[in-house]
This record gives structure tokens, sequence and C-alpha cells, in this order.
């Protein structure tokens, strides 16, 4: 096994392009050709003269002998590394690689290249061989380069490094391998391995040999001079009369080699010698038109031509799909867009994406935040099909440009919206090294958490169960470990995260605030690869590859911790000491194509939680994850469907133990999900999204039995509550012209309680429109409604396993939320900073707090516990953004409020006398930096900073005796703020060498959590202790520095 | 968890705060019917700025012109009769040996225009325990109850204890100084005549802090298996010679149980990961005028039952302090006038008193006792002991 994304980062510059069929050659069209397509040639860049081309004298005129037809005046040279034909095309353009297995032979200036298993010699190796001598006895001899880092004394000639590894420390070298030769024997070829089986060859003139040998000093000679000298000697024959000569010869009639050829080629018909005149004069014309299916067609500044020019025809569409070079998996939320007419488009989840542009010339870009920027020119005469391979963004050491995906942002309506690709989120600094989804999100504007070991996040003023997480369509009811530390996603299996928190996509509902979706990877398709990190708490590991080549793939995750063993060690007098805390995951995701329109997933996640920090108490929650997807594309393109059917688990139990009374109460959701989305595009100007999606839930508020014999208590379960949320979906994408572009969507959602009946319906709106006055600079602003129809019902600041859900009831109304958002972006043309200042204001109604003193657990009336509030949330965030260059990262400010009011009227027992009141997460001011400086491709230092006005808490304001004691009288609901929070990290990442031959790679990530060491607060509280005087506390979590070492092994 | 037990800490925290009202009542105890009780109200002591000099901190207190009435709904009217004593705290007792059970009651508290009253309540009726367990082991001894109650009855509990105890000092005095002669010049002293020194045994008096919560809404059976509310060490004086534990049960109401609770939690909160949040805790006492003004305290309409359990000194490992380490011994060498010392009269006036202690090997010895250690009063005790205490010494 190999590490794949090492030869990705090799052959990253080029960004290679695979071209899928677009309509097929008319036999005997003249206009075409047939020579010029096939990969680009790889570009690589050397800081000195070394090529990977056969010799460094460059490309010479020759002829090649392609698919049964002679082309002549062709500038060919070999790639010796790939031992691939490259022709250069007249003109500005890049050279191309034909498909290697129909080249029989080309010339280069005087030199003959053959291919020999193209020509029948089946024992030849793969590439090309150049005939040294031909005759009754030929020999041929093939060179080859290949790249390894750090070769040391090996035999090969060292002929230049990869540049951009120069100052990483490891120089990858292209080495000139032994040359392997052949030499002809009764019709075959057999290796020639020495001088001395020259002479075995002919053991009855070995005298002659050794005399000619003498007097032509040969001696010391290498076999590049020895050979056909001895050759030329012992085998004067004319060269085109010889083996090898009369194997191409059989070409020049047409005809096949042999009677079993190697590679059967059909020769077309109307094989010439010659191509169409002016065929290289007429660039555009001619240029790489994609025609034949899994022919690779390659280059950024080549013109390609797509389709066939119809009459009338004024747009067409392209479509096809982008995948990742490192591992062939398709890659979702590729911006794709035009320069020229300013469209746009981006790939679904299973990387597909269809673009309609003006037929003529256009300028097409694809772009994702982890991989190299693409651009292609297109000759677009008809609709047609154009295959992505995208490789890993290398571009940290180059001079910033524009991202393309940027520029995208100015193209489309949607806003608010955040994307982080792993290879991010693997450098911020974390508590304990290990690459956190969830502690990435909250880095970005807008998100926010009560502390720091908390589980839940908030997205603009809503609440921790306001957001939808999804991984692979899956709800995650708890997306935490060991009380937030940790998420719940292993980030080795992870491919990307998405969060919505304005336009959020009429497809999605069921929460008022956000959605946060997590996609896994579906697997290598080309081999088996994986991953292990072990560490002090936790160890991981993931390994993915084919099941069955090309169409089923497979991948498969785990976490564990084993923290127990620190917690035995405590000493007795710490309240830990022989408490119990750890968690284990796993995923599992199964992937089958069973062709290029149709794929089914498998995906399934499992996870448990468990801790116990007392005897009389013990914690556990898990959640088990499955759904099925099918994804089938239409023919037309960028028509597709998608339908998944999912179950979603989660339990939550915690044990009580006292004498006689122990026993636990479990909470539990059992939800079933059914959904189906098709996208259409109806026009040139509109795109149509429509589905349907229906949840079924069951859910258990509380099941509480004793936990042995001798308990008292008695089993007793709150009433199971069923329901069934439905919705159906649309929206349109409605682009009025480059600068001017809409998208509105309606989801009609409607819930029924089955527990206790009560039906709530309505209608969602999802608005969103854009501006552009130029291409740099875009307004945006959209409005959402959004409706919930389950809640958590807490009484804490985190996420806790006491926690309990509930769904809406005919004494619990759903949750609706209103929120319009505002924005400008630019971007600097100069810079390729991205600047965005967005604004938002959003309601909320029937969100659920709890009464003061109200018991939560285990309580069959539950709504008596609660009062439906209203909130009001608001706020401007600016966010400046660089993406490329050495210094990439963001920097965001954010002033935001959130207040929460009652909204019956209780009398004295209203919160805060019915009030507005700050929401518990409610902090103004929130300053975020989260900055990577990449020295070299290997060495970087990563730098996160977090500020934010400290949350509200309800503190005592006096103290009183009563009942016996001291006891203390806290203020109205969140009147106070805990300290401010400030937190500095920063990591010294050092990833893996490009060491092409090692089996396993590594990399380290060394870091300081909470640089300053200052003591940020979680928690206030007081305490009386027992009734006496009062003192007051604070709780600090990660109360000093925090150094870590993270050392991960790839294979 | 390794983050909480290696990097998480606790510090001392004050905040200052601005939002205290001026002047916030708190009633504080039951209408108990069944006999004689009190009811008091006193005020919140705010935090305050700690700008705030101690000079500008004048103490919140109720008006002695208060008046304080529980109303019954037949029509009855109890008043309360000020106590006297307490400036922060006023209290006001409560005859209602003849109140009626089956009936609601209310409470008015009136002070300088202002009325503060709480809503008709039930009375809730209170079980007796069926017993007061003790249960011991090496460092302690643990006092539980046992209540097998009416599934009819309220499930929930609330229950106080007040402690009486009577212990000794750690030496009996057998010698006194005699005053008679110069006891700087010379050490003299008079034997015990009396069989006990009238300052060796005392009694001691506590009260729980707070109440002891329980319910049984969740149980099968309305039965408090075994609720241990009392650990005692081992080497306590409490339960040297003879404890008595009174326990004051009652049945409350649901509201008044989880408001008590909540005011526990509230008041010994954690602050932990999973800890509930803190919440303002208002009471059944509302101003008629300022509905929204903070009123504290939850008065309940109960009965009471008092389950009194005595223990002797079986549990006790008290033991008397190591003389030779830490008393002085007597060197006083009249005799030597380089002798280094204090006389005995010196020594008296520092609070220490002349202790025989006898010693196998050398005889007995006398040495220098802080004064304390003779006298069971300067310990917290009196020489008031119950008329119905079991046991004498005379």
């Amino acid at each position: 096994m190999k590490m794949k994304w090492v030869i990705t980062v090799l052959l990253a510059v080029p960004l290679a392009l695979h071209a899928q069929e677009v309509k097929p050659v008319k036999d005997g069209d003249e206009s075409l050709s047939v020579l010029y397509r096939g990969r680009l040639a790889s570009s690589f860049t050397f800081r000195y003269n070394g090529t990977y081309y056969v010799d460094p004298e460059g490309f010479k005129a020759g002829e090649v002998m392609y698919n049964g037809k002679l082309y002549s005046g062709v500038e060919t040279n070999l790639d010796a590394y790939q031992q691939l034909l490259c022709v250069k095309p007249k003109g500005d353009y890049a050279p191309l690689t034909p498909e290697r297995d129909q080249v029989a032979w080309f010339t280069r200036g005087d030199q003959l290249f053959v291919n020999l298993r193209y020509l029948g010699f089946e024992q030849a190796s793969e590439g090309f061989f150049e005939v040294i001598h031909d005759g009754e006895t030929p020999v041929v001899k093939q060179v080859m380069k290949y790249l390894e880092s750090n070769p040391g004394d090996k035999n090969g000639e060292v002929i230049g490094y990869y540049a951009d590894d120069y100052s990483s420390g490891v120089i990858t070298y292209f080495r000139y391998a032994p040359k392997t030769w052949f030499i002809g024997e009764d019709g075959s070829l057999t290796r020639l391995k020495s001088k001395r089986d020259v002479a075995k060859r002919f053991k009855n003139r070995k005298s002659e040999i050794r005399e000619y040998v003498k007097n032509m000093n040969l001696e010391d000679v290498s076999n590049d001079v020895y050979v056909p000298l001895v050759m030329s000697m012992l085998d004067p024959s004319r060269p085109d009369s010889g083996m090898i000569h009369k194997r191409m010869n059989q070409w020049h009639s047409g005809g096949n080699i042999g009677s079993e050829p190697t590679i059967p080629v059909k020769a077309p018909a109307g094989s010439g010698r010659d191509l169409p005149a002016g065929y290289f004069d007429e660039v555009k014309e001619s240029a790489e038109r994609l025609s034949d299916n899994n022919i690779s067609v390659t280059y950024q500044n080549k013109l390609y031509i797509i389709g066939t020019r119809q009459s009338g025809a004024s747009r067409a569409t392209i479509s096809g799909t982008v995948t990742d070079a490192e591992n062939g998996e398709p890659l979702p939320g590729v911006v794709v867009f035009d320069d020229r007419t300013s469209t746009y488009a981006r790939t679904n989840s299973s990387g597909r994406y269809s673009i309609t542009l003006p037929v003529g010339e256009n300028y097409l870009n694809f772009n994702e935040t982890s991989k190299e920027d693409l651009h292609i020119n297109i000759q677009l005469d008809g609709s047609g099909g154009l295959d992505v391979v995208m490789s890993e963004r290398i571009t940290a050491l180059k001079p910033a440009v524009v991202s393309a995906e940027s520029m995208a942002n100015h193209r489309t309506t949607e806003m608010g919206i955040e994307k982080v690709s792993m290879k991010t989120i693997s450098k911020i600094p974390t508590a304990f090294g290990e690459g956190d989804i969830l502690k990435a999100v909250m880095t970005l504007p807008g998100v926010k958490s009560v502390g720091e070991a908390s589980g839940g996040f908030n997205v603009r003023g809503g609440a921790s169960d306001q957001n939808l997480i999804l991984f692979n369509g899956n709800t995650i009811y708890n997306p935490t470990h060991m009380f937030g530390i940790f998420s719940s996603f292993n980030p080795d299996i992870v491919e990307n995260v998405e969060l919505y928190k304005s336009s959020i996509p009429a497809e999605y509902g069921g929460r008022i605030s956000s959605v946060l979706s997590v996609k896994s990877k579906e697997g290598n398709p080309e081999k088996v690869t994986g991953t292990l990190g072990i560490g002090l708490l936790t160890s991981r590991f993931h390994i993915e590859g084919p099941l069955s080549r090309g169409k089923t793939t497979f991948i498969l995750g785990g976490r564990m911790t084993y923290s127990d063993w620190i917690l035995k060690r405590l000493p007795e007098e710490s309240n830990y000491h022989g408490g119990k805390a750890g968690f284990g995951d796993a995923n599992l995701g199964i992937t089958h194509k069973f062709d290029e329109s149709n794929s089914l997933r498998l995906s399934a996640y499992w996870a448990k939680d468990r801790f116990a920090f007392s005897e009389g108490e013990d914690f556990n929650y898990s959640n088990l994850d499955v759904s099925l997807a099918w994804k089938h594309d239409f023919e037309d393109p960028g028509h597709n469907l998608r339908v998944s059917a999912s179950y979603d688990g989660f339990v939550n139990t915690f044990d009580i133990y006292q004498y006689m009374n122990d026993y636990s109460v479990t909470t539990n959701i059992n939800q079933g999900n059914l959904k189906a989305v098709i996208r259409k595009p109806l026009s040139d100007a509109h795109v149509l999204s429509y589905g349907a999606e229906g949840v079924f839930y069951a859910l258990d508020p509380g099941i509480m039995k004793p936990l042995n014999d001798s308990s008292l208590v008695a089993p007793r379960s709150l009433d199971r509550e069923y329901a069934v949320e439905a919705a159906a979906f649309a929206s349109d994408t409605y682009t009025i012209s480059e600068k001017l572009s809409f998208e509105a969507g309606l989801r009609l959602s409607g819930f029924m309680s089955a527990s206790k009946r009560r039906f709530y319906g309505i209608p969602e709106l999802r608005l969103s429109g854009k501006y552009s006055p130029k291409e740099n600079i875009s307004l945006k602003a959209g409005f959402n409604t959004l409706r919930q129809y389950i809640h958590l019902i807490s009484n804490t600041s985190a996420i806790s396993p006491m926690d309990t859900w509930k769904l809406s009831d005919a004494s619990i109304k759903p949750t609706d939320g209103y929120q319009a958002a505002l924005g400008g972006y630019w971007t600097s043309l100069d810079t390729g900073i991205d600047f965005s200042l967005e604004t938002y204001w959003k309601n909320m109604y029937n969100y659920l707090d709890y009464k003061s003193g109200a018991e939560l657990t285990m309580n069959d009336n539950l709504a008596e516990a609660l009062v439906p509030v209203k909130g009001k949330a608001y706020g401007v965030e600016f966010m400046i953004k660089k993406t490329t260059g050495k210094l990439n990262g963001w920097a965001s400010y954010t002033y935001s409020r959130t207040f929460l009011r009652e909204m019956t009227d209780r009398g004295v027992a209203t919160i805060n006398g019915g009030d507005w009141y700050q929401a518990p997460y409610d902090k103004p001011h929130d300053l975020k930096v989260a900055l990577n400086y990449a020295f070299t491709h290997r060495y970087s230092i990563s730098l996160n900073l977090d500020y934010s006005t400290g949350r509200p808490v309800t503190i005592p304001i006096g103290s009183y005796l009563y009942d016996g004691g001291y006891r203390l009288a806290y203020s109205e609901r969140n009147a106070y703020r805990i300290p401010d929070y400030f937190r500095l990290d920063a990591a010294i990442n050092i990833d893996p060498g490009h060491y092409l031959k090692a089996l396993t790679h590594s990399s380290i990530t060394i870091g300081v959590y909470n640089l300053t060491g200052r003591k940020n607060p979680y928690s206030v509280y007081y305490t009386t202790d027992g009734g006496f005087v009062p003192n007051g506390y604070m709780v600090s979590v990660f109360a000093t520095q925090i150094p870590y070492i993270n050392f991960n092994l790839i294979f | 968890m390794f983050a909480l037990v290696a990097v998480s800490c606790v510090y001392p925290f004050d905040v200052e705060t601005d939002q205290v009202p001026q002047k916030a009542f708190v009633f504080d105890g039951d209408i108990v019917l069944g006999g004689w009780c009190t009811i008091s109200v006193s005020c919140m002591t705010p935090f305050g700025k700690s700008s705030d000099s101690e000079e500008e901190k004048e103490p919140v207190v109720p008006s002695r012109a208060g008046k304080m009435t529980v109303y019954c709904n037949n029509g009855e009217v109890y008043p309360g009769f000020q106590l006297t004593g307490g400036v922060e705290k006023i209290s006001y007792q409560f005859d209602f040996a003849e109140a009626p059970l089956d009936k609601q009651y209310r409470l008015v508290y009136e002070e300088e225009g202002s009325v503060y009253s709480t809503s008709w309540m039930d009375v809730s009726i209170a079980p007796t325990p069926d017993e007061i367990t003790v249960e011991y082991d090496a460092d302690y001894v643990y006092l539980g109850l046992k209540l097998k109650g009416d599934d009819s009855a309220s499930r929930y509990y609330r229950w106080n204890y007040e402690e009486t105890y009577e212990y000794h000092a750690d030496f009996m005095p057998d010698y006194y100084l005699d005053f008679s002669v110069d006891l700087n010049r010379k050490l003299a002293y008079i034997e015990r005549t009396a069989p006990v020194d009238p300052n060796y045994y005392c009694w001691g008096k506590s009260a729980s802090r707070e109440s002891t919560l329980i319910s049984t809404e969740n149980l099968s059976e309305n039965t408090i298996a075994k609720q241990v509310f009392r650990t005692i060490s081992r080497s306590s004086k409490r339960i040297m010679e003879m404890y008595r534990i009174d326990v004051r049960m009652k049945g409350i109401s649901r509201d008044g149980y989880y408001f008590h609770k909540t005011l526990l939690a509230n008041s010994n909160t954690s602050g932990s990961l999973f800890a509930p949040t803190p919440s303002e805790m208002r009471g059944n006492v509302v101003s008629e005028q300022n509905p929204s003004e903070l009123v504290l305290g939850y008065v309940d309409v109960i009965t009471e039952s008092v389950t009194t359990k005595f223990i002797d000194g079986r549990y006790s490992r008290w033991r008397s302090p190591d003389y030779q380490l830490f008393l002085p011994e007597f060197n006083f060498r009249p005799d030597d006038p380089e002798a280094e010392g204090f006389t005995p009269m010196q020594w008296y006036d520092m609070g220490y008193r002349p202790v025989l202690i006898p010693k196998e090997s050398e005889g007995d010895s006398v040495y220098w006792a802080e004064k304390r250690c003779v006298d069971c009063t300067l310990e917290g005790g009196n020489k008031n002991k119950p008329s119905d205490w079991p046991t004498t010494h005379e």
C-alpha cells in the first residue's frame, strides 16, 4: 500500500482533467483529430534543469503511428517517467499524451521509439523502447525515470528535484532508472543484462567481438556506446528490413500485426498518412475535441471543444463529475463558474455538476477550498460532459491569487454559509491535538458556545438544540464526546463540513437556527489506505479502499478512550479517584456504483459515552445512526434524484445509587426518516429543486426502573410520544442577469402529534437574492422562516446527560424562527482577500425556557415546568478571509445580542417580571482569528485567538438566614456576566514528507492550547457550604497551558 | 475528564452587584398546626458593591411596627405575637393548638402600609417516623430515618432536627490552687472534695442548618426505607456521654418540596458542567401592592411530629488529650532561684489550671492544663440539664 495523496502532491500542478464522451466521432470525419487528445502532459516545475522527458533536448519533429494512422510533422517527445508519448500542437498549447496503448511507434528526430507490446512482443514491459539497432538481431532499450525522495547512493542519475519541496527538507528527484535492454532472438526479445550477453548471442564470433572492442577502445564505454557499435558490426543488415521494422511496416498497409495483437485496435476507416491540411494552424477549430469514452484530456491553457455545433442553439450544458485525485472520491461543494458569463454552479454530494453556458468560448473555473484552482478554456459547441480531477492545493507557497471560490461567492444568492475543509480543521489547535470539527466550526463568526468543554453551540442567537446536525444525512442529537471535549466525528473519515446559518435550503427543516452538514468520505476506489492515531487519552483508526474495483468502496473508522487508568491514579482525596470516563465510536460506509448514473450508499455510525465520578452516579449516552441513500443522474445534465432512508437512535441513561432506592432513568429518541430530492434545470435561467421528507418519531421522555431487587423504586414510564413530521419543498433559482439573481423556496411542513393529538402546519419561506454590480462586489439579502417540532429540555448551561427531549404536542407549541439577513461582500482583486459584512435580525417564538426551580426529569407534566418565550437576536458579522498564500486564514468580529422574554404572564413568577432578559449565550463582542502560516509545504504554524464577552449568569445578590442557615438570593435570570473569555493557541504542524516509496507516512502536530494560561471562567457559583457564610467561586476548565503532541500514521 | 482533573481549577470569585433591591423580606417558618409555632421575618443582606464602605452598608431590618396574622377560611383569625429580642429578625408566635386541620389558611404580614400575603393553603399532615436508626463504622455514627407513610398522605417530606448532648471536660480537676498562700512563692493546693467538679459535665444544643428533603413520589410505596440525615464523628464529644436527637417531621406540599429543594441546590451549587443553572427563587409570599417585589421564603401549612432518639456513649471513641505532649509540667521550684518557669500565680493568670495526672512509673504529677480542658462551659455547652435527661452524676 502506498500513500495515495503523496503521489497527488507530486502530480499536483497540472490538475488533470478527464473528459468524457460528448459525441461520438464520426468515422471519416477528417476535420477531427484522433491524435491530439489524451492526458495532459505532466508539467512539473523544477528548480534546476531536471526533466521527466527522455532527455533535455525538448521536442523534435517526427512521425507517430497512432490508432492505425500515421501522422507526420508532429513535435514529439517521450515522457520517461510515465512512459508516454507527448505531442505538441502548434501554437501556444501544452503537450498532450495520446493513449499509449494505441501508439505503435513514433520517431523523435532520428530516434525511433516503439511500443513493443503493441507490436506483438508480449514479453516486453509497458512503455516505449528506443530502437538502438534493427536487423536479424535487433536491440532496444528503455529509458525510464522515476521519482524518489532523498535517495542516497542509489543507482541512477539525479537530474532535478521537485521545486515545491525545496524548502521542505525532503527533496524528490527525478532519476534515471537502469536502462532496460532487449535483444532479438528467433523472432522474440530477451533481456540483455550486460555486454557479455551480446557475445553470448554470437558465440561463434567471440574472438571477432573481442578484437573489435579492443580496436575501437570500447572496453570501458557504456552500453549506450558499446551496443550500437558492436551490433552494427555483428548484424549489418539494413535497418528497415529488421525484425522491428517488419512489425512496424505492417501498419502502413492498415493491417494488424499478427493474428492476435496484444491490444486489438481497429484502424478507423479513411486512415491516411497525413493530417488534414491546416490542422495545426486552425487551432480553435481543431483544438482538443472531447470525444472518446474514458479518454483523459487536460490542460488549463488549452482550448477544449465540447459537443457538436448545432444550428440555432445559443446555449449548451456541460455536466460531469469532479473527483479527488487523491482517492478518486467525488468532491461535493466544488464551485464551477464561467468568467465570461458569470454563470455559477456547485457540485452536489455526488460530485456532479451541471452548468449551462452560451455556445462559444468560455472560461471555466473549478474551485474547492482545499484543492488547487483549475481554469479551463472551453469551446462549447454543444452539450457534453467534462469530468474533472482536482488535486490537493499546494498553492500555500505561491503568491496570493484571487480564489475562484471567492469570486464564485459573488455569483450565488447564498449567504451565511461557511465551509471548512478537513485540512483547515486539522490545523486549528485544540485542547488535545485531535482535529475537531465542532471546535473549528466555533471559530467562525456567528457561532458561539457557552464555554469550553460544552457540548452544544449557538448560531446567531439560537439555542443549542436549534441546530440540525447531520452526519451523512443522519440526525445527531449529541454531537460531542466527554462533555464536549471531543466532537462525535472522527476527523479521519470526514470529507467536508458545511454550516448554513442564514440561507438554509428548503430541503432542510426541523430546526430554526442552522444546519451543520458533515459528510464522510466514500472510500478510496483505487487502493486500501488508512490512518492510525495514538494518544494519551484516545486512539483512532480508519481504513478505506475498494471492495470491488471501480464499483464498490468502503470506509471504516473507529475511536476509543482509555482514560480510566488516569482516574485510578488520582489521589484518593480528589473527587475523581476511581471514576471512569470514556467513549467509543465507529463509522462504516459502503458505496456501490451500479453505473455512471446510479449509486447506493450505506452509512452507519455508532457512538457511546459513559462516565461516573462518584459511586452514586453513572451516566451513559449513545447514538446509532444508519442510512441508505440512492443517487440517480438523469440523462439531461444537472437533473438528478436523491432518495434516502435513515434511522437515528439516541439513548441517554443515568443511574442513581441510593440505599434501597437505586434506579435508572432513560430517555431515548427513535427517528425514521425518508427523503427524496430532485434537482432539475428548467431553462438557462431557472433551476428547480423539489422533494419531500417524512420523519417518524417515537420518543421516550423518561423510563425509570429500579436497578436491583432491593430497590423500592417503582418502575415508571412517561408516556411514549409518537409523531410524524412531513414536508414538501421546492425552490427555484432564477438568474435574471449576471448581476441579479434570486432564489425562492417554499417548505410546507406539517406535524402530527399522535400521543396528544394535535396538528401543526405552516409554510416556511426561504428567500434570497443578490445584486453584483461588479464581479468582485456583491450585495445579498435573505429571509427565512423555519419551524422546529422537537425541543431539548434543559436547565443547564451546556448539554447535559440529565437533559431530555420533548416533542411538540397539544401543550407545547412548535418553535418558530424568522431571520432576515443582509450582506455585502468584496474581494480584493489585488490581494485575493475576501471581506464580508453580514447583519441579521432574528425573531423566535415559543422557544422553551424553564420555570425557576422546575423539575425536568421524569416529569409527566413537563409542560407545566416550562414556559414559552420569545426571542430576538441581531448582530453584525465582519470577516476578513484569505485562503491562498503562505499566510491564510480568517479573522472575524461579531457584535450580536440575544434576548428572551416570557410570552405568558404568570404574575410574580414570570421570568424577570416579563421583561426581556439576556439569553445564556448572549455574548455581544466576539473576536476570532484563525491563521496558518506555511513556511514550506511541510512546515507551518497555526494560531487561534478567541475573545468574547463573558456569558450571562444568574448570581447571588444577597444572603439571608432561613431554615437554620444562610441561603442565597439570586438575581433576575442572566442579569450578570462572568468575566470575558480570552484564549490563544499555537501549534506547529509537520506534514508528511514525500517519500514516494514509503509504505507509511506520519504527521506531527505540536501545540499549546491556552498559550497565555489565562484562567477563563466556565462558570461562577456561590455556596453556603451547608448553611454557613456564602462564598463565591469560579470554575475554569482549562486553567493553564495545555501542551500536546499529536502523532498520526498514514498508510 | 483528564482536562477536568488535570487542569481545571476552582478559584475564589467575587462580583459587584448593582441590581440589589432596597429591602427584600424573608419569611422563615411554617404555619404548624396543633400547638405554638414561630414565624419570623427578616431582610436579605445584600452583597452590595465592593466600593461600598462598611459605614454605607446600613443593615436593612424589618419594622417593629409590623403585624403578622394568619387567617383561616372558617373566619378564624390568628394574630401573631411579636417576640421581644432580635433586631434583624423579628419573630411572631402563634397559637394553633385549636386550629382545625381540614381548613385552609393564609398568612398576611403588614408593615408600613405594605401588605404581604400567601394564597389560601391546605394543611399537609405530618407522618410519624417509624424509627431513627443508628449505624456506625470505625469513624462515624450514622443516624437514619425510616418511615412507612400512608399512601394517601403527602409524599413530600421535610424534616429538621435538634440535638441535645451531654459531655464532659477533658479532665476532672483533682486539685485546686490554695489562694490562701502566696502562690508566687509557693505552690499550694487543696483536694477536690465533691465527687464531681461542677464544670465537668455540660449540655450542649444545636440544630440542623438545613432541612432534609425526601420525596417518595417515584416509589411504589410511600416509604422512606432509610435515609441517613446525620453523621457524627465517633471522636466527637456529642456522643461521649448521652445524645438526644429530636426529629421534627413535616409533610409538605409538592410546591413547598420543590421550593426547598431548589433553595438548597441554589445555596450549595457545585458549578460543575452539568450543574443546573441557579435561578431566582421566590416563595409564596407576595407583595399585594407590588407583586414583582422580591420576597423570599415559603410558608407552608403543616402539622409536625417529633421523634426522639437517645444514644448513650457506647459508640464514643473520644480520648482525652495526650497530656505528656501538650500540657506543660508544673516545674516551679521556689528553692532554686535559677530555675526557669512561671510561678503558680502566673500560670493561673494565663488561664491554666493544675491537673493531677497519674503516672505509673513516676507517681502522680501535676500539669498545667488550659482552663477549657477542665471547664466544659468553655466548649459551647452550659449547665442547663434538660428536665427529662436520663442520666445523673450527682
